[in-house]
């Protein structure tokens, strides 16, 4: 999928993929590539998050496996509830433009 | 070519330093993941343009509002607290109404009012709500607390201004803090 259509939707896709277990930055890239095969520049996920943990949607902490430190994210309570209005919200807007599009 | 690449990165990024370690720590770990090779790297994105999306993100102009709201919060209830002391007649208290933890009021204000400085500084350096939050809530605990003593010495010691001064002192005092909170609260 064109890296252009995400835009905007960035926030929604990672507090998505953050919402069934906690991730590091590149295995969220790895969980957008399996369930909606997304290319985007990988660059762009860690300012997302760090944006999203300084909204206080995410918070994070270094893990350390199999002697390699990652920063992993996790969903937090108001980030939660984030996601379920940003669901609801896309889900309108699909809706929409599926009436229109159709 | 990631060394290379991270000490690109790091030349772009305009963060403290605290923030570019867990930057780079981050980006080296990725790329490692990612293969380290030249393609990893292409794919990651340029050092300046992955360095812009990060030099963006310092505080939102609304959570800095709301530390700076802290600040003054401080500034005016040390100034309360003085001015305060002035026209409320000195101890000694009335026999045997001063209270017991007078030491523990003491502690507590400063504490709190340090806290509240600690958590603006980390606001303004971090850009994260919680540290914003937690400085208005510090902030406006102290404020609580120090009416709470005002207006229950005010009570027992003769000639001190009335309850409805101090009330009003209070408010205002709670005004910076609750507006911090409301700021950073507000969406969008």
């Amino acid at each position: 999928m064109r890296a252009e259509l995400l835009k905007g939707h960035l926030d929604l896709l990672l507090l998505s993929v953050l919402a069934d277990s906690s991730l590091h930055g590149y295995a969220a890239i790895e969980e957008l590539r399996r369930r909606g095969g997304f290319e985007l520049p990988e660059g762009t996920i860690y300012p997302a998050l760090h944006r999203l943990e300084a909204g206080g949607l995410v918070n994070s902490r270094w893990s350390a496996e199999s002697g390699r430190r990652r920063r992993v994210y996790s969903l937090t309570r108001s980030g939660r509830r984030e996601l379920a209005r940003r669901r609801d919200d896309w889900r309108t807007f699909v809706g929409a433009v599926e009436a229109v599009v159709a | 070519m990631t060394e290379a690449y991270l000490a690109e990165l790091s030349q772009h990024l305009r963060v403290g330093p605290l923030r570019r370690r867990r930057i780079l720590a981050e980006v080296e770990a990725h790329l490692t993941d990612a293969g380290g090779d030249e393609e990893a790297v292409a794919r990651f994105g340029t050092a300046a343009e992955v360095a812009g999306r990060f030099n963006e993100l310092g505080p939102s102009p609304r959570k800095r509002l709301a530390a700076l709201a802290v600040l003054g919060g401080i500034v005016f209830v040390y100034g309360a607290v003085q001015g305060l002391e002035r026209h409320i007649p000195p101890a000694p208290w009335p026999e045997g109404a001063a209270p017991a933890n007078l030491e523990t009021i003491f502690t507590l204000s400063t504490s709190g009012i340090l806290i509240a400085i600690a958590l603006v500084l980390a606001t303004l350096l971090r850009g994260r709500r919680g540290d914003a939050l937690a400085a208005c809530a510090a902030l406006a605990a102290t404020v609580l607390l120090l009416a709470l003593h005002a207006l229950r010495r005010a009570e027992l010691v003769p000639g001190s201004p009335p309850s409805w001064q101090l009330l009003l002192v209070s408010a205002a005092a709670l005004t910076p803090p609750l507006a911090g909170a409301a700021l950073t609260l507000r969406r969008g």
